[in-house]
């Protein structure tokens, strides 16, 4: 029975919570409504009725005798049904409350509570489908028992964001390099900042050692080892944004140049803020708001190296390397370098929390499993949805 | 009467050592000392000893340098440390005759006599050595002699010196003169002269020893000796006091006296805590030592303050102090990085934990926002045009 213009693929049913009434089971509620639906049904809710059922119970136990379709008049359908092996049969009606009710002839007590229910729980655009069931008996005389509602919504979606694994398409967004560049880097900027705290901070080393070690020298030369692989990590990563093959690797992608992404800016930000509830343009890579915030990081990340070495270079101002380093020194004086230095480091852990806040509720509540791609190097994207950089 | 107490135009130092009555012995001793300071910096390679030796050669060689030593904005401290510096005799010789020609401290004519002396020397090849900062500001009046501004002095005795050597922070950069606000824009000698290179012998004063090493090297060479990125004696400024204390190893443990007075302090640890700036300054301070290899302050138990590091009174302070503060604009209050940093990560935790929170509600708005359901054929409803059609 099909009474909309709507492409199926649009509308989404939703359930609510069964609601059974005189100690009945919603499990038997639930089974009911889909059993009442006649075979071999195309309305969507009868469907998503039947597929919440046949989660609990195999419905091929059941098989149907006759359906009474819905009369406009008295606004309920009748299904006669019977255990498959069994003479046993049983009728179920689906309707309106009301007309459900009226049919089961309820005492006043049941008829205003389930009314006075189902109008306060029928909130968010929920409408009430109620049942009840009833022994067959010559035409007029079954007894109807009143067994629940359940809460019903049919809603449109113009994308249509199904949850099954089957809409989505696996899309490979990060090279295992960056990937390993990436963990590479928190690794080691986590190292960097233990040792660092630790180096600048006395109650530590004493906790630690009660004086009489290398202690501090073991902490710094971890240190500068931690700060050459850190340089390492990214030189590679600045050849990488301009080597790699990935287009979502490459120095464009760092920047939000292009007007669109200017334009969809505005958008990522009114949505983070809270100030636009329709989901802002889809990118498989970063959009214009991560775009920045990792380009920002990447900033922080070179002055990190640039602080860092240039305070190394008082160890040797002549090395072939360091020497350049030294300049930066006499910039602003080596002391508000390590306090520039120092800063560096709570600058990246302020980072991390929101980092990888954004990254988990991509994952959670945005569904595009960003945070398994910086892992897996892929991500799930809804088919259908359009991607600004796809 | 030829003085025979004089360094004579013809004569060669070591002419003037021997009329002086200073012995074979004491000169050599002297240039040994000398070979130790200038190879200490690792500048030049090759034995000491013979390093010594051509040292002695050369410098009994040398003739006698015209000399004008300026002293201008500054508090003659510099020149003090340089006078109790004279340990042997032959350094005191050097130092002696150095200031030969005109410095306003040391030299007997006065007025007149003095200006005259100052417009011969300057007008010959001669050594320019600068004391003392060159102030700018308002047409350079806060600091004038016989009438004429120190820049105006400067630029004169420059003109035919065939060296220049600034001695001091001050002649450097300005020092304390230029400490921030620098009320009378003080600046350093390069700052003036910028056609040739200057060699500054950093430091707020610098140890004796290596004034009259520069000065023995320019003796004997002739030039200057070689220079580090900003102008300062590699010799003296290539080592760093840290990597030369007798406290590293304390530090290498991470034993730090935390207050002047209490245990670790006591036990001579290292000063890094107490705001000892070692680690960033560049001077010979804990190899040559002060006042005739006595001590110097790290060794006598306090911090290093950095002064022959450019711009120390802004840039190394506070000075009993680790790392700067950051005054925090509007209250005025100092906070220090690791205060301000753990404030950012909580705001920033906190800011996550807002913004969940804020997702949730966002969430069940969204969801009491959306509409009422489409019509429902389960419960009769039926398309609209349908019912168009019925009526
Ligand atoms: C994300 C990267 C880094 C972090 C979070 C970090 C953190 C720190 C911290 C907290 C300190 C102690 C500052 C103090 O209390 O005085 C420090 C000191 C230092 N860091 Fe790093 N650092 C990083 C990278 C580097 C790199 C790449 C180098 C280069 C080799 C480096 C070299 C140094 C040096 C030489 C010091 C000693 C400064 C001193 O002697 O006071 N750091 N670092
Ligand atoms: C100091 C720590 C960190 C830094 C500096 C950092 C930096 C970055 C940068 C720059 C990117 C962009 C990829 C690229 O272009 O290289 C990125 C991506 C990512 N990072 Fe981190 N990260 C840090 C820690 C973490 C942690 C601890 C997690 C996870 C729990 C994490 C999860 C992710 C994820 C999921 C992505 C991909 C995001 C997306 O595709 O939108 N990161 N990170
Ligand atoms: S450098 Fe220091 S000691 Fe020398 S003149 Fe300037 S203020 Fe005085
Ligand atoms: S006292 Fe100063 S110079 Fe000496 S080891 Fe400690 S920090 Fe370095």
């Amino acid at each position: 029975m099909k009474i909309f213009d709507i492409p199926e693929d649009e509308i989404r049913i939703e359930l609510g919570d069964p609601a059974p009434f005189d100690g009945g089971k919603r499990r038997e509620l639930m089974l009911a409504a889909a059993l009442g639906a006649p075979v071999g049904t195309r309305d969507p809710v009868d469907l998503a009725l039947l597929s919440a059922a046949s989660r609990k119970e195999d419905l091929r136990h059941f098989e149907q005798t006759a359906f009474t379709p819905l009369e406009p008049r008295l606004a309920r359908s009748i299904a006669r049904v019977r255990r498959v092996g069994t003479e046993e049969e049983e009728l179920i009606a689906r309707g309106e409350v009301d007309a459900i009710l009226y049919l089961c002839r309820a005492d006043e007590a049941t008829r205003f509570r389930a009314e006075l229910q189902a109008e306060m729980r029928m909130t968010r655009g929920y409408r009430a489908l109620g049942i009840a069931k009833a022994k067959p008996e010559p035409k007029g005389n079954e007894s109807w028992t009143f067994m629940g509602y359940i809460p019903i919504r049919a809603t449109r979606h113009k994308s249509t964001h199904s949850e099954e694994p089957a809409d989505f398409n696996y899309v490979t967004v990060w090279d295992w390099q960056l990937r390993v560049l990436h963990w590479l880097s928190v690794f080691l900027i986590l190292v960097l900042s233990l040792t660092g705290l630790l180096m600048g901070s006395s109650r530590f080393i004493y906790g630690v050692t009660q004086g009489y070690s290398n202690y501090l020298s073991w902490l710094r030369l971890t240190h500068f080892v931690a700060g050459w692989f850190l340089l390492c990590a990214a030189i590679l990563r600045i050849a990488g944004l301009f080597l790699a093959s990935n287009r979502f690797q490459r120095w464009y992608a760092l920047f939000p140049v292009k007007k669109r992404d200017l334009n969809n800016l505005v958008q990522v930000v009114q949505n983070y803020l809270f100030c636009r509830f329709e989901r802002p343009p889809h990118y498989i890579g970063h959009n214009p708001l991560q775009q920045i915030a990792y380009t920002a990081i990447f900033g922080v990340g070179l002055a990190a190296l640039f602080t860092g070495f240039a305070l190394y270079a008082l160890y040797a101002p002549d090395h072939w390397l360091l020497r350049y380093f030294v300049w930066f020194d006499d910039l602003f004086g080596v002391q508000y370098l390590r306090l520039a230095h120092q800063l560096i480091m709570w600058i990246f852990l302020a980072f991390i929390p929101i980092h990888v806040y954004l990254s988990i509720r991509a994952d959670t509540v945005e569904r595009e499993g960003a945070l398994s791609s910086i892992v897996s190097g892929g991500r799930w994207c809804r088919k259908g949805t359009k991607f600004e950089d796809g | 009467m030829k003085d025979l107490q004089q360094w004579a135009e013809e004569d060669t130092f070591g002419d003037l050592l021997k009329r002086r009555g200073v012995s074979r012995r004491e000169f050599l001793s002297f240039c040994g000392k000398m070979a130790a300071l200038i190879g200490a910096g690792g500048v030049f390679a090759g034995s000491r000893t013979a390093w010594a030796q051509e040292l002695a050669g050369r410098l009994e060689g040398a003739r006698r340098p015209s000399v004008v030593y300026l002293q201008l904005q500054e508090c003659t401290g510099c020149l003090e440390s340089l006078l109790r510096s004279a340990s042997t005799p032959v350094e005191e010789l050097i130092l002696e005759q150095i200031s030969l020609d005109y410095n306003e401290l040391l030299m007997a004519p006065s007025g007149e006599a003095a200006e005259q002396a100052l417009a011969t020397a300057q007008g010959k090849p001669h050594l320019l050595l600068v004391n003392g900062s060159v102030p700018l500001k308002d047409g350079g009046v806060y600091c004038t002699i016989g009438g004429r501004s120190a820049r105006d002095v400067l630029e004169r005795a420059a003109a035919n010196a065939t060296a220049v050597v600034a001695i001091g922070a001050c002649a450097e950069y300005g020092c304390v003169q230029a400490a921030a606000p620098n009320p009378t824009g003080a600046v350093g000698v390069a700052d003036v002269i910028r056609d040739r290179p200057v060699v500054n012998v950093s430091g707020c004063p610098p140890i004796a020893e290596t004034i009259s090493a520069t000065l023995t090297y320019y003796l004997a060479y002739g030039r200057t000796p070689p220079l580090d990125g900003l102008g300062r004696p590699l010799f003296a400024y290539g080592q760093r006091i840290h990597d030369k204390c007798p406290r590293r190893a304390s530090f290498d443990a991470g034993q730090f006296a935390e207050r002047f007075d209490d245990q670790n302090a006591r036990l001579g640890h290292c000063l890094y805590r107490l705001g000892c700036k070692g680690p960033a300054t560049f001077a010979p301070c804990a190899t040559i030592e002060w006042n005739d290899g006595l001590s110097f302050p790290i060794k006598a138990g306090h911090p290093c303050l950095g002064c022959t590091e450019r711009h120390f009174y802004d840039r190394m302070t506070p000075f009993y102090r680790r790392l700067p503060g950051i005054v925090v604009p509007g209250i005025g209050v100092e906070a220090t990085a690791n205060t301000i940093g753990v404030a950012a990560v909580a705001a920033s935790v906190a800011a996550v934990a807002v913004h969940s929170a804020a997702t949730v509600i966002a969430k069940h708005r969204a969801r009491r926002a959306e509409p009422e359901s489409l019509p429902l054929a389960v419960l009769g409803d039926r398309k609209e045009a349908d019912e168009k059609d019925k009526d």
